[in-house]
């Protein structure tokens, strides 16, 4: 499975896991519009460390850099 | 337009509660605590339930005015206090109540915490970060808010004032810190009536730690320790 995949199997579970069963597409907006909230970015970062070893003390941490799917293959692929 | 109906309607609730004209002329809080001279347990009890509401009603309909007009300007602004008293942890209670300080101290104090250190003990990384926003972060927030006692009372009393408040944020900081090392998220399944158990748990903590919710440098933490105990009969 390739990341871009990966990425969005992990959102529509999160989003799942909340009751939101509402499709997004890859540019569509989750931690800023308020359909994921910070401790669903703490799970992103979780999922981040563990399955592509992204390391955040490396990079400044903003939420808008892990927005959607499209801004997190964009931090993958610049690291 | 809701904002102003509820305004009317914490203004009644207000009078009914506490003036002694109108109704059930409670002893306001702040009162009782500061005398020391408490009336029978449940009038504490009625006194601390009417100031936590009226409390919660207030900064609703304060924080939504601002996001009303944020969005009538054409801003996709997000709630700020949204069911609060539905809330099923201490963690999703707080960030129901006041989101938008919530997601400030998230930013400034939880993130850079939670993605630099404790990396490989998660409880403790989740543990440690909490206490960085729920507790430091928001007593820095509010000793700078207030600086002005620096300025009337001097450095030292104004630091040692603060004492009442810095507890309640350590307990805030271990109740959310808790809260969030359990995990605890109520399925969307779940009957109402299995949610009534964990949604008073969570209303009764937030409600007690409302007596420590002052800010202000004249009380001792002796003071609200004698309501807490007289809540229950004691002391």
């Amino acid at each position: 499975m390739d990341r871009r995949s990966a990425i969005r199997d992990f959102l529509s579970d999160l989003l799942r896991k909340k009751g939101d069963a509402q499709p997004f597409s890859d540019s569509d907006s989750l931690l800023l519009s308020g359909r994921l909230q910070s401790l669903d970015a703490l799970e992103l970062i979780i999922f981040l460390e563990e399955n592509y070893g992204f390391d955040f003390a490396d990079h400044p941490f903003d939420q808008s850099r892990i927005d959607s799917v499209d801004h997190l293959v964009a931090l993958l692929v610049d690291a | 337009m809701w904002c102003f109906v509820l305004r009317i309607a914490t203004a009644f609730f207000f009078k009914a509660a506490f003036q002694p004209s109108w109704g059930l002329a409670l002893p306001a809080l702040d009162g009782l605590i500061q005398t020391g001279r408490f009336p029978a347990w449940y009038m504490c009890w009625a006194s601390l339930l009417a100031d936590f509401i009226y409390t919660a009603l207030s900064l609703t309909i304060w924080g939504n005015t601002i996001v009303a007009c944020c969005r009538m300007a054409g801003f996709r602004a997000l709630r700020n206090t949204y069911r609060p008293f539905q809330a099923p942890s201490i963690a999703e209670f707080w960030n129901r109540y006041y989101y938008y300080f919530k997601e400030l101290l998230v930013d400034f104090f939880f993130y850079p915490v939670y993605t630099r250190y404790f990396k490989r003990h998660r409880r403790v990384r989740m543990f440690a970060a909490t206490l960085a926003a729920a507790t430091f972060g928001n007593m820095l927030y509010h000793f700078f808010r207030d600086i002005d006692f620096v300025f009337k009372l001097g450095p030292w009393k104004a630091i040692a004032g603060f004492r009442v408040y810095a507890l309640y944020t350590l307990v805030l900081g271990c109740g959310i810190g808790i809260s969030q090392m359990w995990g605890r998220r109520t399925a969307m399944s779940e009957s109402r009536f299995s949610r009534i158990l964990p949604v008073t748990r969570v209303v009764g903590f937030f409600c007690l730690l409302h007596i420590f919710d002052y800010t202000g440098r004249d009380h001792s933490i002796t003071q609200h320790v004698n309501f807490l105990l007289r809540l229950f009969n004691l002391g």
